[in-house]
């Protein structure tokens, strides 16, 4: 896990894979706080999308097709 | 390279009033571990079977956002949920404290369900209402108005008073949109407008106990918890009106008629 000026850069990895995907995360509050440079994170695979956990809590969560059906946040607006 | 943006600050939003307890706080950091997330997401997504089971296009969802049991109430926050919601599909809207944690101020939000839930989550549980088809109608013709905003306060209080339109609270944002749905088309143009409707068709609200000191506690640490809008009688007995999801329900399936409640809970 490395910082950047986004937000926190997240390589994962495969066990048996060298290469990998790198994500940015831009967190907020308690997810920032929450996580390390140099910390590895776990990546939990749901039938929505993949959670990523550091030191056995959720900092974020990366939905798949199903799961982006689920997660919007805005301010109210029409 | 893939860019999101995900809060897991799970904010203490409406009547997260378990007393005492809560009412001291006004947000809670949030770290959920991976069963609470795994299972917010399949509530998430249980959630719109139940919706599109329903044939409905708009209905009410409440969720389990702490206990409180001890007021003889289950469900905390309650929101909008719109089929055909112009950002998304069975996504939602309702009034959040997020982003303004401890100012006593709320803002609206347009939300999916992953989020609604993901917030801090004392049951996986949520509660559908879906009222007659053609109550739905008029409470979508609201929400193409301009009457959800001129219904709405920023000034948050856990506990606003049912009858008095200092402050309020998100199911009270709900309720009076309500209101307007049932009111005679035009009756309805305010909040004051709204209360006198509700309090004609003898809307009951809920009793909320806070001994007296509890609210010692209560005023100094929560700026989300106000008492000025309630009466002296209410505070001799430590007992305050407020809108709970359960006074809006009992409300709405009285004067529908035909409004179905049904659970998604799971195992």
């Amino acid at each position: 896990m490395e910082q950047s000026a986004r937000g926190v850069s997240v390589v994962v990895r495969d066990a048996g894979n060298a290469s990998g995907q790198s994500v940015t995360l831009l967190l907020d509050g308690a997810a920032a706080s929450a996580v390390a440079v140099g910390q590895s994170v776990q990546a939990l695979a749901t039938g929505v999308g993949y959670v990523l956990m550091a030191a056995g809590k959720a900092i974020a969560f990366i939905p798949n097709e199903i799961g982006q059906s689920l997660i919007h946040q805005s301010r109210y607006s029409r | 390279m893939h860019t999101i943006r995900l809060q897991f600050v799970a904010i203490m939003t409406a009547l997260a009033m378990s007393a005492s307890a809560n009412a001291g706080r006004s947000c809670q950091e949030f770290k959920p571990d991976a069963v609470a997330v795994q299972k917010a997401l399949q509530l998430a997504l249980r959630t719109p079977e139940a919706l599109d089971a329903s044939g409905a296009q708009v209905a009410l969802v409440g969720r389990v956002g702490c206990d409180m049991s001890k007021h003889g109430l289950r469900y905390s926050h309650m929101a909008f949920a719109l089929r055909d919601h112009p950002k998304g599909c069975w996504f939602l809207t309702h009034m959040l404290k997020l982003n303004q944690c401890g100012t006593g101020e709320s803002a609206l939000y347009d939300e999916g369900l992953g989020n609604f839930f993901l917030d801090d989550v004392y049951a996986f549980e949520a509660i559908i209402v879906t009222p007659a088809p053609a109550v739905q109608a008029r409470l979508l013709a609201v929400a193409a108005t301009s009457l959800p905003l001129a219904l709405y306060e920023r000034s948050y209080s856990l506990i606003a008073h049912p009858f008095v339109t200092r402050h309020q609270n998100s199911n009270q944002w709900v309720l009076e949109q309500i209101a307007a749905a049932f009111a005679p088309i035009g009756k309805v143009r305010n909040r004051t407008d709204a209360q006198s409707w509700l309090r004609v068709r003898e809307f009951v609200p809920s009793d909320i106990r806070i001994a007296p000191f509890e609210l010692i506690g209560a005023r100094l640490f929560a700026a989300n918890v106000r008492f000025n809008d309630h009466t002296n009688e209410e505070m001799q007995a430590g007992k305050y009106q407020a809108v709970t999801v359960e006074s809006v329900i009992r409300f709405v399936e009285r004067v529908d008629g035909v409004a179905q409640t049904q659970v998604v809970k799971l195992p």
